[in-house]
C-alpha cells in the first residue's frame, strides 16, 4: 500500500541479480569465519576439560583462543552474514538495484582483512582484554570505515520507500545501531581507555546492544520478511509488531548492566538493567505470537521449506532464550549463577540459536532463488539438526552444569575445587555441542560451495521465488 | 522515516545517556580518599610494574576465567567465602585501566589475591605450572612467560622452584621474563583491604 511506485521499480529478479554476487561474497567469507570460530571455540572447550591439551604455548593459551573464537564469530561470521542479509533485504524491500557493488565488495574485503588481523593479533597477545572488544584499536577503525559505504548504501535505499514493512523498521534500527555501539565502545574503551568500573557499564551497554540492537533486529527483519511471504499472508498484527519492535530497541540498550548485580557500579544502574531484562519478555512474546499467528496452519508446509524452517526455529529460540534469561536475571537466582557457565551458555544460545539459524535461513533462500525448489534437502536438514543439537547441548550443559557450579561457588563450606569437579562432566557435553556446531559449519560450507558450483548465475534457471506475486508484509 | 529515526534516537539514546555518558562522567572521575589514619591516599597508587602488568593480564585472557568483584552480603556469599572482608566499590578500581571486573569464575575471584598470597615466588611457581601448586587445577600453564637459562655463578633470586617434567636441565634455571614480573606485580597489587567511606571495614569479630 505504501509502495505505490511499484510500476517504476526494477523487477525483483533484476534486483536479486544486482545484489546476489555481493551478498554471496559476504556469506562465503562469513562461512569461513564460522568454521574458524567454531574450531577455535572447540579447542578452547577442550582445554577446559583436558588442561594439558596444547598447553604452555602462548598463542594457543585458553585466554587467547577463546576471545579469538568469539571475535571470529561475532565480527566474522555473524556481522558479515548480517550485512549480507541487510543488503539483500534493503534492496528487495526498497526496490533498489545495487549499482556500486565494486565499492561494497571492496568494503567487505577490507572487513575480512581487518577481522583476520584482529583474530591473529589476539592469538599473538595483543588483546585489549575487554570482553567482546579484544581486537586492537586499528582493527576497529578499519571495520568502521569499511562499514561506512555498506551502511550508507543500505540506508540510502530507504529514500525510495517509506518504512511501511515491519522488516524495514528492524533494518533501519540495526544499520544505525551498529556504528553507534561500536564507535562509542571503541572511543571509550579501546582507542583510549576509561579507568575504573565505568568500563563495566560501558562494556555491558555495548555487549547487550551488539546482540540486541545489531544481530537480533536483522534476524527478526528476516523472519518478518520471509515467513509471511512463505505463508502467503500479511503479518497478522501491525500493532503487535510495533509493540515488539519498540520494546526491543528500548530494552536491548538498558538491559546490559543486569550482569553486574552486586558489582561496583551504582545500584540504580543494575536495577534498571534487571527491569529491562525482564521487560524483554514483551518483544519476545509480541514477535513470536505475531509470527505464529501469521503462519497459522501453514506451519507444517513451511517446516518442509529450508528458509522457513530455520527462521521459525530462530523465533522459537528467541522466546526460549528470553525466558531463561529472565529466570537467571532474577536476583536470588543471579546471586548463585552469576559467574558460572550459565551466562556464557546463554550467549551461545542467542548467537547460534537465534542469529545463526536466521542468517543461514536467508542464505538458503538466496540459494533457493537460484535453485527454485527451496524444499528441505538432506544436506540443509543435516545442517539444521546439527545446529539445533549443538545449541541444545550447550544450553543444557551450561544450565545444569552452571547451577551445580554456582551452588559450589556460593556455599561457604564447599571448596572451590568442587566447583571445578561438579562442572567437569557438563564441560564435556558443552564441548560436544561445539563440535556439532563445527560439523554444521563444515556441512554448510560444503553445501554452499556445491550449490554455487552446480550452476553459475548465467545459467541459473529463472528465479521462481521472484516470479511469485509480491505479498505485502503490511 | 523521520519518526522512526527520532524514536530510535530516543530509545537507544536514553540507555546511552544512562549506561555510557553517566558512568563516564561520574565513575571515571572518582578521586582517591585521604586516609585518616596514615594521611596516605586510598586506594594507594600502583607501582609502575603493576600498571604495566595490566597489559599482560589482558593479553593472556586471565579475565576469561577470573573475576575481580566482591559482592555484598546478604546478596551473595562472597564475603563468607573469604574473597574479601568487604564488598568492592567503584573507587576501588580507579587506579586500573581497564578494570578487569570479569564475568566468570572458572578460577577464583582475584580482587584480593594480593592479600591471600604475599610472596612473588608463590605467584611465579603457580603461573609456571598451576598443577604443581594446586593439584587438579585446570588453569593453563604460563610457561611461555618464563625462560630457561644457564646458571651463571649464583642462582638468580627470581629462579622458580620447579620439579617434574618441566623442571630445568641440570645447571639451568627457570626465571620469569619481564612480562611475568609485571604480571605478578599487578596480581600482588590486588588488595582491597583498606577502608573507604562508602565501604568501611567489617566490625571486628567478637
Ligand atoms: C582456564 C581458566 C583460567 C585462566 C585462563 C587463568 N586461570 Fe588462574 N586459575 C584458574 C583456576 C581453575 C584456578 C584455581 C586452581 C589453582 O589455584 O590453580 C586459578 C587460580 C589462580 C590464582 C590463585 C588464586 C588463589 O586465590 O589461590 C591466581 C593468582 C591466578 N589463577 C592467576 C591467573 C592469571 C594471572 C591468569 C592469566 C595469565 C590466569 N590465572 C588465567 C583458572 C584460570
Amino acid at each position: 500500500m505504501i509502495q505505490t511506485s511499484t510500476a517504476t521499480r526494477p523487477a525483483p529478479a533484476e534486483i536479486d541479480r544486482s545484489v546476489q554476487g555481493t551478498v554471496l561474497f559476504c556469506f562465503g567469507s562469513a562461512i569461513f569465519w564460522l568454521l574458524a570460530g567454531c574450531l577455535l571455540h572447540a579447542v578452547a572447550g577442550a582445554k577446559l576439560v583436558m588442561p594439558g591439551f596444547l598447553d604452555g604455548i602462548g598463542f594457543l593459551t585458553y585466554g587467547r583462543v577463546l576471545p579469538a573464537a568469539t571475535n571470529a564469530i561475532a565480527f566474522g561470521w555473524a556481522s558479515l552474514s548480517a550485512i549480507g542479509v541487510a543488503l539483500w533485504l534493503c534492496a528487495r524491500l526498497n526496490g533498489a538495484m545495487l549499482r556500486a557493488s565494486a565499492l561494497i565488495v571492496s568494503a567487505v574485503v577490507a572487513w575480512n582483512a581487518a577481522v583476520l588481523v584482529g583474530v591473529l593479533a589476539i592469538l599473538a597477545g595483543s588483546s585489549t582484554g575487554i570482553p567482546g572488544l579484544e581486537m586492537p584499536g586499528g582493527v576497529s577503525v578499519v571495520l568502521l570505515v569499511a562499514y561506512l559505504p555498506i551502511g550508507l548504501w543500505a540506508l540510502s535505499t530507504f529514500r525510495t520507500g517509506a518504512p511501511g514493512f515491519v522488516s524495514q523498521w528492524y533494518l533501519v534500527a540495526a544499520l544505525l545501531a551498529f556504528p553507534w555501539l561500536y564507535t562509542t565502545a571503541n572511543a571509550l574503551l579501546v582507542w583510549q581507555g576509561t579507568p575504573g568500573s565505568a568500563m563495566g557499564a560501558i562494556f555491558a551497554w555495548f555487549d547487550s546492544g551488539f546482540f540486541g540492537l545489531w544481530l537480533l533486529p536483522i534476524a527478526l527483519a528476516a523472519a518478518y520478511y520471509f515467513l509471511p511471504r512463505a505463508a502467503g499472508r500479511p503479518v497478522f498484527s501491525r500493532g503487535l509488531a510495533s509493540l515488539g519492535f519498540w520494546t526491543l530497541v528500548l530494552c536491548a540498550g538498558w538491559m546490559g548492566t543486569s550482569r553486574f548485580q552486586g558489582g561496583p557500579i551504582p545500584a540504580w544502574m543494575v536495577s534498571a538493567g534487571v527491569v529491562a531484562a525482564i521487560l524483554l519478555i514483551l518483544p519476545a512474546i509480541a514477535v513470536s505470537s505475531n509470527l505464529y499467528l501469521t503462519i497459522g496452519d501453514a506451519c507444517e508446509r513451511l517446516w518442509m521449506q529450508t528458509p522457513a524452517r530455520f527462521l521459525i526455529t530462530s523465533a522459537v529460540f528467541f522466546l526460549g532464550w528470553v525466558s531463561l534469561l529472565i529466570i537467571v536475571t532474577l536476583p536470588p537466582v543471579n546471586s548463585i549463577i552469576q559467574f558460572s557457565l550459565v551466562n556464557p551458555g546463554l550467549t551461545q544460545t542467542a548467537l547460534h540459536g537465534i542469529a545463526s539459524l536466521a542468517f543461514i535461513g536467508v542464505l538458503y533462500a538466496l540459494l533457493g532463488v537460484r535453485h527454485p525448489e527451496s524444499t528441505i534437502t538432506p544436506r540443509s536438514s543435516l545442517v539444521f539438526w546439527l545446529i539445533v543439537t549443538g545449541v541444545g547441548l550447550i544450553l543444557c550443559a551450561s544450565f545444569f552444569g552452571g547451577f551445580f557450579q554456582g551452588f559450589a561457588l556460593s556455599d561457604p563450606i564447599v571448596t572451590f575445587a568442587n566447583s571445578i569437579t561438579y562442572a567437569a562432566p557438563f564441560r564435556w557435553v558443552e564441548l560436544a555441542g561445539h563440535l556439532c556446531l563445527l560439523a554444521a559449519a563444515a556441512g554448510l560450507a560444503r553445501d554452499f560451495a556445491e550449490q554455487l558450483l552446480v550452476s553459475s548465475p548465467a545459467q541459473a534457471p529463472k528465479p521462481a521465488a521472484a516470479q511469485r506475486p509480491e505479498v505485502a508484509a503490511v | 522515516m523521520t519518526k522512526l529515526i527520532a524514536g530510535l534516537v530516543v530509545a537507544v539514546g536514553s540507555s546511552w545517556a544512562a549506561m555510557v555518558a553517566y558512568p563516564f562522567a561520574k565513575l571515571a572521575t572518582l578521586q582517591p580518599e585521604v586516609s585518616e589514619e596514615t594521611g596516605g591516599l586510598l586506594p594507594p597508587p600502583l607501582p609502575g610494574n603493576a600498571i604495566a602488568g595490566q597489559r599482560v593480564y589482558a593479553a593472556n585472557g586471565c579475565v576469561h576465567c577470573h573475576s575481580q568483584q566482591v559482592r555484598p552480603a546478604p546478596f551473595a556469599t562472597d564475603i563468607a567465602r573469604d574473597l574479601g572482608t568487604r564488598q568492592t566499590v567503584a573507587r576501588d578500581y580507579l587506579r586500573y585501566d581497564p578494570a578487569f571486573l570479569g564475568l566468570v569464575r572458572t578460577g577464583p575471584d582475584l580482587s584480593n589475591v594480593g592479600v591471600r598470597h604475599q610472596e612473588a615466588a608463590w605467584f611465579f611457581r603457580h603461573l609456571y605450572e598451576p598443577e604443581q601448586v594446586t593439584p587438579g587445577s585446570i588453569m593453563p600453564s604460563f610457561r611461555y612467560l618464563f625462560e630457561e637459562r644457564e646458571i651463571q655463578g649464583q642462582r638468580s633470586a627470581l629462579a622458580v622452584d620447579v620439579q617434574g617434567p618441566h623442571a630445568p636441565k641440570p645447571g639451568y634455571e627457570i626465571v620469569p621474563k619481564q612480562d611475568a614480573i609485571e604480571l605478578v606485580a599487578y596480581l600482588m597489587s590486588l588488595k582491597r583491604d583498606y577502608p573507604l567511606t562508602e565501604a568501611p571495614p567489617p566490625p571486628p569479630a567478637e
